[in-house]
């Protein structure tokens, strides 16, 4: 807007430039160009943003250049330095406020800084030596000197101000920073000249306090002790305290700053009566006797006790009537303590009590704010003999520093029973008749330490309450107060342990009062104790109060909880063994009792299921067998035979020499059966077999098996099995012969013509090593059987040998194997069973036809011609009709069978025979009773 | 209501004093330009004239026994601006001269021959006017020989001739030996003896103008500001027939200045706002304008003013100012980012001014070929710029130095031309010594406002940042 307008501006006044040049009848002159307005308004504000330092900058860049003569330079060099003294402040100021690694460059700027101003300000003066503010500048250049540590310069300065502007607004500063930099340079008659200067000038009210102050204490460094009591004395005065009794603590400081100066003073001077006189000269002045303990704190500075003492007695001496009396006494004490002087302490106290007891007369006519500071005081020192006479109690343990201490017990008590909690005072007194063992009194004040309600305030004192119970419970003879006793214990135990779940005690605690507890037969009371501690693990005492919350468990019938208890203590590492074994019965019985209690209730599986984990949970203890043999036991008589079995089982490998074992395997081997595991029952046996110890129930169990296996069509395992046994038990000779006939049988089932005849033999030879008084129908029948199969196997054979040429060759073996033959079926018909004596007969006989048959059949030599083989035939025909007859002979004998009402089949063969060989006889048609059939 | 920028009083008082100097007083010369100098190179020059016109033979010199045509003859030469020659005619005719010592010519003669410089032979007249004129002649002498050594600046040499003289001259003469007196007192630093003089003076007098304004210009030296005031509106109340405008223009500046100083801002305006557009004055006048309307804090008249005036793009003084009073303005706008802006341009404007200056004063030892004498002799310029000359040196400086370039071209003699081209040299030597004061206060007067600038820069930022 401001740039249109200028524009604007130039515009016309070009414009009227012009018109002026080409209108020369009227003088133009500069009122038309001129464009008068009213003071303009203000526009809008563009400032820019300047740091310190570019403006600092710029004032440089300008002195740089700017000649001496320049007017502005003064300005400038003053305005500069005032910027570099803010910036030097400044930067202290962020200095005191950081704490980083930069303050040595923050250091090292302000100094820059400080001496930039400096050498402005110098430059300003050596250049404007005349200048009107040049006060000022002095001023600010001692500061900066000030500020850079160079008071001597500052001093200077400032002198240049004293002296040659006395009229300076900075005069009266600039003399007081004189003095003090006297003071501070010890030139104490300068000083005190120049601060006499600053109290006599006019508007001193800043520095007049001060002044009169430091000018004392110049006299004070100059020996003129009265002169600087006067001036402390107006310093006092200048000052103007308010009561003294409700200074603040700034206030308070000040003002014991001022006194101290007076006391200093005054113990300088050659007796303490000076103040006595001074102060009777001066009876307006107040403060006397806190100059007297100005002077005695001076001394006590010193370490002078005694004089420190003798001052504050010299007070209460002369004024015996003063409330600060007691005071005074007091602070003589605490010099003794100061001193390390304890009898003088002790003395002193004992004199005080009896002086200034709360009971004491004295106190009726005085200050009740001056009684209060000082009965809290003698609380202080009562609580103090109180320690002492204890402590020689306890090094001497004698009756009359019992005593002592006990008198300044009840003393506190008599006066500040409210404090007594807070100085457990209590507790000590408590501490003080157990340690006489007057533990019923003890125990009092050890309740009155701890507790207020169930509220535990004093945890030592808790814990003894806990112990000295504990001892009176333990001597306690009658029951009522030996009860009373131990509820008072578990209850304090409780309250402590609630209170203090993470202290190191509570497991001992709780411990011993769970089996307090458990003594007393309070089972509740003992899980309610231990619950306390239930989760912290500290094996030593978890231990011990875990077995008694277990035992409380298990007394309480609540067996799944004392599982779990015991459980946990067996948990914890490394235990005592012996426990560790109590403990593993004590969990056993815990699950056996709950397998019992879910068997009464019907519940079979549930108590299996306990009976069993016994042996899981605790497998070596006791109650594992007696508990698993109860589950297989309710297994079985609930037909559980899958459980039963693998109970067996894992009995038997739990247990491999527990006497159940033996009726184990029985039940085992019968559940198998029962559970079609007929197999596994065989095998079962067959370890029945081989273990037990008795002979019958080994054969009985030996031949079981390999029926088992027989029957399940394992004819390996049989054999086996029935080899063992005939192997193991040769009587008696029918079960003995009846295995090796259940052998041929099962080789020849499978085909095992070798192991068949083997075995066959076997029989035999056994069958004729045995009387006759041991064989029986069954064996006589087995042996036939085994000759009759032989003798077919030898007939087959006996039947494939054709007699062929040579013939005699084969004639011979032929006649070989019919002789076999014949032996076999012989044998088997000895024996006089009917079924294999009508065979063998009718086998013989056959082997005699055949014979003659093939003798008739035989291979013709071929080189007869047809005579000789007339001859030969002829001849053949005479030998084979002996052995035709004797074929005749067998199958008659045969048909003897028929009396005994035998005809089988061998029997109607061999009358084939007959009718074949001799049809003459037997060829003949049966005589058919009619009736009969008709009948029919 | 607006704020005047920390530093506009400074600057103010830096300008009015910087004008008002310009116009009423002059600085120290330099060591080697004091009085003595230019003394002895008036001497020098007296020498070489008298050697000159001793050795100086035209063809023919004539002589004569009547003064009336000799006065003929000189006059004749005069007129021809041949002054060579009829210097050397009086010279030759100086016993005829001496015989007739009372006749009124001899003035004229007298007068010829000190403007001239032609001291041997003016010294021998006037002493013999001393010693055998009657007492008007003897004052006329005096009041000739007063404004010989007013010209040299040898203000108590002038005082003394112009003692006790008035009486004997004629009106005209004794009102403007008035306003020598004056002039010189004043340049003695004697203002109230001055003023003393100056009232002497009657308003009838062709000089009473001139008079008028030393008057006030006293009166402002002693701080007399209602004096000053009454007695400049008094001029301009009633102005004479025969005063020109400029002298008016430049009373209105004056009085415009004086009445800033006061405090009158709104007549200080009214003052400048008088003078004419086309005035030798008026850049003075456009900066008297544009820091009265800085006080009334009229910043829209101020920057149209200061605005006009850099326009105009001279070179001298207030020219130069208008750079800075433009920034100072926007400071008093608080516009502080161009004022910022402007107070840099304006440094770098005087930057540009001070090496073009310098330059100048490199690029050449012997400034002789670039300085400029204006017709006056009152201004010298050295190329674009251009200083007022006999405010500060000695008319007879110039005097001097343009006729030894006459004598120069008269001469056929060697050992003449040898004296004469020495003097020359001693003279342009001088005159570039001047030179180059002029300019190294030019450049002074750029670098204080470089200064004032940075100082404002400063107090600009310091302003700020104290907001």
């Amino acid at each position: 807007m401001l740039s249109m307008l200028l524009k604007t501006v130039l515009f016309i006044s070009l414009l009227m430039s012009m018109i002026a040049c080409s209108t020369s009848h009227k003088k133009q002159t500069l009122a038309d160009i001129d464009i008068v307005g009213k003071a303009s308004e203000k526009t809008a504000k563009k400032s820019i943003k300047i740091s310190n330092e570019a403006i600092r900058g710029a004032y440089a860049d300008y002195l740089n250049q700017a000649s001496k003569d320049e007017k502005s330079r003064l300005t400038a060099i003053n305005r500069l330095a005032e910027l570099e003294f803010e910036l030097g402040n400044r930067l202290i100021q962020e200095n005191n406020s950081l704490k980083d690694n930069n303050i040595d460059d923050i250091d090292a700027t302000y100094v820059a800084r400080l001496e930039a101003t400096i050498e402005l300000i110098s430059t300003s003066l050596r250049e404007y030596p005349k200048a009107s503010k040049n006060d000022k500048l002095l001023y600010n250049l001692a500061n900066a000197y000030d500020q850079l540590g160079k008071s001597d310069q500052s001093n200077t300065v400032l002198t240049k101000i004293v002296n040659e502007y006395p009229d300076s607004e900075y005069y009266l500063e600039s003399q007081f920073r004189v003095a003090e930099q006297f003071f501070s340079m010890e030139k104490y008659i300068a000083a005190e000249d120049s601060y006499t200067n600053v109290i006599t000038l006019p508007k001193n009210e800043r520095f007049i306090e001060k002044a009169f102050l430091k000018r004392g204490w110049s006299r004070l460094k100059l020996g003129y002790y009265h002169e600087a009591v006067e001036d402390f004395l107006e310093t006092i005065s200048y000052h103007g305290f308010s009561d003294t009794a409700n200074l603040t603590v700034s206030e308070r400081d000040v003002f014991n700053e001022y006194i101290r100066a007076i006391g200093l003073s005054f113990s300088y001077m050659e007796s303490l009566d000076e103040i006595v006189h001074y102060f009777k000269n001066n009876p307006d002045l107040r403060y006397t006797y806190e100059i007297y303990t100005s002077i005695s704190d001076n001394y006590l500075k010193q370490n002078r006790y005694s004089d420190s003492a003798s001052t504050l007695t010299h007070f209460s001496k002369h004024y015996p009537n003063s409330p600060h009396v007691p005071e005074s006494k007091i602070k003589v004490i605490e010099g003794w303590r100061m001193a390390g002087l304890s009898q003088k302490i002790y003395d002193d106290i004992e004199f005080f009590y009896t002086a200034y007891n709360p009971d004491n007369q004295y106190w009726k006519n005085q200050n009740i704010a001056e009684e209060k500071l000082i009965i809290e005081t003698l609380k202080e020192y009562v609580l103090l003999m109180m320690e002492h006479y204890h402590k020689k109690y306890q090094a001497s343990h004698s009756d009359f520093e019992f005593s002592n201490a006990e008198k300044w017990y009840t003393r506190y008590l008599n006066h500040y029973s409210t404090y007594s909690r807070k100085d457990n005072v209590h507790y000590l007194y408590a501490e003080l008749l157990f340690e006489h063992n007057d533990l019923e009194r003890a125990l009092h004040h050890y309740e009155l330490s701890a507790y207020d309600g169930h509220i535990i305030l004093n945890k030592n004192a808790a814990y003894n309450t806990i112990l000295t119970t504990s001892r009176l419970y333990s001597t306690a003879k009658s029951n009522p107060p030996k009860e009373f006793l131990l509820n008072k214990h578990i209850n304090y135990a409780s309250l402590f342990s609630q209170l203090y779940p993470n202290d190191d005690r509570v497991p001992s605690v709780i411990s011993h009062a769970a089996e307090l507890a458990f003594k007393a037969n309070d089972y509740s009371k003992v899980i309610e104790l231990t619950n306390l501690i239930v989760d912290r693990v500290n094996p030593a005492y978890l231990e011990n109060s875990s077995v008694v919350r277990g035992h409380a468990y298990f007394e309480l019938g609540q067996f799944s909880n004392a599982e779990a208890v015991y459980k946990s203590i067996l948990s914890i590492p490394n235990p005592n063994y012996s426990v560790r074994k109590k403990i593993d019965d004590n969990l056993a019985l815990s699950i056996y009792k709950q397998g019992e209690e879910e068997q009464q209730k019907g519940n079979g599986d549930s108590a299996i299921y306990h009976f069993t984990r016994i042996a899981t949970v605790t497998p070596r203890s006791d109650v594992a067998a007696i508990g698993m043999n109860e589950a297989i036991n309710i297994a079985i008589a609930n037909d559980h035979w899958d459980t039963a079995i693998n109970a067996i089982k894992n009995f038997q490998s739990l247990f491999p020499n527990h006497e159940f074992n033996q009726d184990l395997s029985k039940k085992l081997s019968m559940s198998y059966l029962k559970n079609g595991q007929e197999i596994s029952a065989a095998k079962e046996y067959e370890k029945m077999a081989k273990n037990n110890n008795d002979v019958a129930v080994k054969m009985a169990a030996q031949w079981r098996a390999a029926e088992i296996y027989e029957s399940n069509n394992e004819p390996l395992l049989a054999i086996k099995a029935y080899q063992l046994f005939s192997e193991t038990y040769n009587r008696p000779y029918s079960q003995y012969l009846e295995a090796m006939q259940k052998i041929v049988n099962l080789y020849e089932s499978i085909g095992d013509t070798t192991n068949t005849e083997f075995w066959r033999y076997a029989i035999l030879n056994a069958d004729k090593n045995t009387s006759n008084e041991e064989k029986t129908d069954r064996t006589k029948i087995i042996a036939s059987s085994t000759a009759l199969n032989l003798a077919r196997y030898e007939l087959i054979a006996y039947k494939e040998i054709d007699l062929t040429l040579p013939l005699k060759s084969s004639l011979d073996k032929k006649r070989t194997s019919l002789q076999k033959a014949i032996k076999f079926f012989g044998q088997a018909s000895i024996y006089g069973i009917a079924e294999t004596s009508t065979e063998a007969n009718y086998s013989i006989g056959e082997i005699y036809r055949l014979f003659s048959q093939a003798l008739l059949k035989s291979a013709r030599p071929v080189d007869l011609n047809g005579e000789e083989l007339e001859q030969y035939n002829l001849l053949l025909e005479d030998q084979a009709f002996p052995f035709e007859d004797k074929a005749i002979e067998f199958f008659q004998a045969n048909l003897l069978h028929l009396r005994k009402g035998i005809y089988d089949s061998w029997v109607r063969l061999s009358h084939d025979q007959l009718k074949l060989l001799f049809p003459a006889r037997y060829q003949r048609g049966a005589i058919t009773d009619v009736y009969i059939n008709v009948l029919h | 209501m607006l704020r005047l920028p920390p530093n506009f009083p400074i600057v103010i008082t830096s300008i009015c004093l910087l004008l008002l100097g310009v116009m009423i007083d002059r600085p120290v010369m330099a060591e080697e330009l004091n009085a003595k100098n230019f003394e002895r190179l008036d001497k020098e020059f007296q020498e070489l004239s008298s050697h000159f016109f001793q050795t100086y033979s035209p063809h023919s010199q004539a002589i004569f026994d009547n003064m009336v045509l000799l006065e003929q003859a000189v006059k004749s030469y005069q007129k021809n601006n041949l002054n060579i020659e009829a210097i050397a005619l009086i010279r030759a005719n100086l016993a005829l001269i001496k015989r007739n010592i009372d006749s009124p010519s001899v003035l004229g003669v007298l007068t010829f021959l000190l403007e001239r410089n032609e001291w041997e032979s003016a010294d021998q007249l006037f002493n013999t006017i001393q010693q055998d004129g009657n007492k008007i002649i003897i004052s006329n002498a005096h009041f000739a020989m007063a404004k010989y050594y007013m010209k040299r600046h040898k203000w108590q040499s002038s005082l003394d001739y112009l003692d006790g003289i008035t009486g004997d001259l004629a009106p005209s003469d004794a009102d403007y030996a008035n306003l020598m007196q004056g002039v010189a007192l004043q340049r003695l630093k004697k203002h109230r003896d001055a003023i003393r003089f100056y009232e002497k003076d009657s308003p009838i007098s062709q000089y009473y103008f001139f008079i008028t304004l030393n008057l006030a210009v006293s009166y402002i030296r002693q701080d007399w500001w209602t004096d000053a005031h009454l007695a400049i509106n008094k001029l301009l109340d009633q102005p004479q027939k025969n005063t020109s405008n400029e002298l008016l223009n430049r009373l209105n500046v004056v009085l415009g200045y004086s009445l800033m100083r006061q405090g009158y801002y709104r007549n200080s305006r009214e003052a400048f706002r008088n003078v004419d557009l086309h005035s030798q004055y008026i850049n003075q006048a456009l900066l008297g304008v544009a820091l009265s309307a800085i006080s009334q804090m009229d910043y829209v008249g101020a920057l149209n003013a200061v605005n006009i005036l850099k326009a105009r793009q001279g070179n001298d003084l207030p020219s130069e100012e208008a750079y800075l009073l433009l920034p100072s303005i926007y400071s008093s706008l608080e516009q502080h980012l161009t004022a910022s802006a402007g107070y840099s341009s304006a440094i770098e404007h005087y930057m540009h001014q001070i090496q073009v200056i310098e330059h100048i004063m490199a690029s050449n030892n012997d400034l002789h070929s670039d300085i400029k004498i204006s017709d006056n002799k009152s201004v010298l310029s050295v190329k674009e710029y251009e200083f007022n000359f006999s405010e500060q040196y000695p008319h007879s400086l110039l005097e001097n130095y343009q006729m030894i370039i006459s004598l120069k071209d008269k001469t056929q003699n060697k050992e003449t031309i040898k004296l004469v081209t020495k003097l020359y040299s001693n003279y342009n030597s001088t005159l570039t010594q001047i030179a180059r004061k002029f300019l190294n206060e030019r450049v002074a007067h750029l670098n204080n406002y470089i200064d004032q600038s940075k100082y404002g820069i400063a107090l600009l930022y310091d302003n700020s940042q104290t907001e």
